[in-house]
């Protein structure tokens, strides 16, 4: 049997994209991912698509995260994609750009299992997807998901106050 | 009951307990004023938490893909051939065909210049015969990055729609193949296959020029990968534009494979057909992939050809980037089955300049360029797709 690599691709790769953009804040970044992602689904067929997929993602990602080389450069392009000029009115655009920034630093102060655990449910992955992805126990996630959450929204809504200090 | 655990409350917002956990809290909660306040508080966070996150998808994009202008005489019936792009990541090193990828050399791929001299009135009639082709579409990108594209004529695209006249241009389209067959050795670049593969093919894609497990550092292994890319070369000669007018001679492939330590980004495997025609997406399972508006009738996967552009989302116009700056286009090719016949009777300039690479072609009066940091022999098979 071969694998349907095109229903596989139609089916997740947005949601895997999304996610990984989320994750690494480069959607040209997050789509290699996602290519790598699936070229070795095409390998190693998964027998329950979703969970694998994701897990292969993150794993990949990880991986990539030991190099500092990759990181330094990963952060030259998302200074290099601020010279973007947006579509939109300024202010507009300022004030999604100020959010998505503080978005990203809220994500950044959690840890990396919370990180996923909390991506992978905004991509509707139930308790059993997340455990079978990130290889925790199912009766962790609740656990996990409420300290991520809770966390997340302590330091975003810290940032809500000092953000033009902080990007300064 | 005691209180409820944050985990569990999160849980029950989640709707994740089982029936009988959900009871036993729910019968809790309608006692317990704090824990449903609780639980308000829980849902209230794990809404928000979504609602943030999905800001971070708000990210710009510098490549759009224009119009494609290439189309069957008979739109309906027209398939859509997927190109897979796979990209490699940076630290992967280079395997099998950047050996190729030799600072300052040029090659000319699947010539068919030699075909012009040897058979100059054949080659004469096939060059005619190329402006009654519809243009090859372009690709474009907004920075500094790679694009096809003429580098003239960009504004003579024109709209998608009926483009090739079928009868007399197949028939010269073919005196076009035999005036390359004619000046033997000289194959065409691209295999394309004449009917339309099954989509089982989507497993078994064609013979790639490179190899992705193969393992960075075992110099074993990357002969190997060098030997399987030349391979996959298979038909199409490389020869060293040396100057001179045929006394080209082949690369020693493997030699150069381990004189040429760089980097492969990316390798193109075509692979197979599927039909076009009244395919819906199929829906997706999960909540939020089909969320976002405008989700086309008939999606075209990055890395796919297709004739209509309406069918690529426009979350897969993306750019991606390498370490040098340089960046690779997620290319959404249009192109028909015929133009793509026809463009394995073209030739191909390759040259290759630190681990960059350009293909030049010449149709209809129009020079064309694709660059990027592919590996030679990928980007001809880019440029093939697009012509």
């Amino acid at each position: 049997m071969g694998l349907d690599l095109g229903a596989l691709f139609r089916e997740y790769h947005e949601s895997l994209v999304r996610m990984l953009t989320r994750r690494t804040g480069d959607r040209g970044h997050a789509e290699e991912l996602a290519q790598e992602t699936f070229a070795r689904a095409v390998t190693a067929p998964p027998t329950n698509p979703r969970p694998w997929l994701f897990a292969v993602a993150l794993n990949l990602l990880r991986e990539e995260g030991r190099n500092a080389a990759t990181r330094d450069r990963r952060l030259m392009l998302v200074k290099d994609e601020d010279h973007v000029a947006p579509y939109e009115q300024p202010d507009e655009a300022y004030e999604r750009e100020e959010t998505r920034l503080r978005v990203r630093a809220a994500l950044a102060q959690l840890s990396e299992r919370d990180r996923d655990v909390l991506l992978l449910q905004a991509e509707g992955f139930d308790y059993d997807e997340i455990a079978q992805a990130t290889g925790l126990s199912r009766g962790a996630i609740g656990t996990t998901l409420a300290r991520a959450r809770k966390r997340m929204l302590e330091v975003y809504t810290q940032g809500e106050g000092g953000s033009h200090v902080a990007r300064g | 009951m005691s209180h409820v655990d944050e985990g569990t409350l999160h849980a029950l917002v989640d709707n994740a307990l089982d029936a009988s956990e959900r009871l036993a809290v729910e019968g809790h909660l309608a006692t317990c004023g704090d824990c449903a306040r609780r639980r308000a508080k829980a849902t209230a966070m794990a809404r928000q938490v979504v609602t943030l996150l999905g800001a971070l998808d708000d990210v710009p994009t510098r490549v759009r893909v224009v119009p494609p202008v290439v189309a069957a005489a008979d739109g309906a019936t027209t398939a859509v051939t997927p190109l897979r792009l796979r990209v490699f990541t940076l630290r992967r090193v280079a395997i099998a065909a950047s050996l190729l990828m030799v600072a300052g050399v040029s090659y000319e791929v699947g010539s068919r210049r030699d075909a012009r001299e040897a058979n100059a009135p054949a080659a004469n009639t096939a060059m005619n015969a190329a402006p009654r082709v519809a243009t090859p579409s372009v690709v474009e990108a907004t920075g500094d990055s790679i694009v096809a594209m003429p580098q003239s004529a960009l504004r003579q695209r024109v709209p998608s729609g009926p483009r090739l006249e079928s009868g007399a241009t197949l028939a010269d389209r073919g005196e076009a193949r035999s005036a390359t067959s004619a000046a033997e050795p000289i194959p065409l670049p691209l295999p394309i296959p004449a009917q339309p593969m099954s989509a089982k093919a989507l497993s078994m894609p064609l013979p790639s020029v490179a190899i992705a497990d193969v393992a960075r550092d075992s110099v074993a292994e990357r002969a190997a990968a060098a030997k399987a890319g030349a391979e996959a070369l298979g038909r199409v000669q490389v020869r060293e534009a040396s100057g001179g007018q045929g006394t080209s001679r082949t690369a020693d492939l493997a030699t150069r494979m381990r004189n040429a330590p760089l980097r492969l980004e990316s390798v193109v495997v075509t692979g197979m057909t599927e039909p076009r025609a009244p395919a819906t997406p199929a829906p997706t399972a999960n909540s939020g992939a089909s969320a976002k508006s405008a989700t086309p009738r008939v999606v075209t996967l990055p890395g796919y050809v297709t004739t209509d552009e309406e069918s690529v989302p426009a979350t897969t116009r993306r750019r991606y980037m390498s370490s040098s700056g340089t960046a690779l286009t997620l290319l959404i090719v249009h192109a028909s089955a015929d133009a793509r016949r026809h463009a394995a009777a073209t030739e191909f300039t390759v040259t290759t300049l630190e681990g960059r690479s350009i293909v030049r072609w010449h149709a209809r009066g129009v020079d064309y360029e694709l660059q990027g940091a592919l590996a030679p022999d990928s980007l001809v098979k880019l440029a093939t797709q697009l012509k």
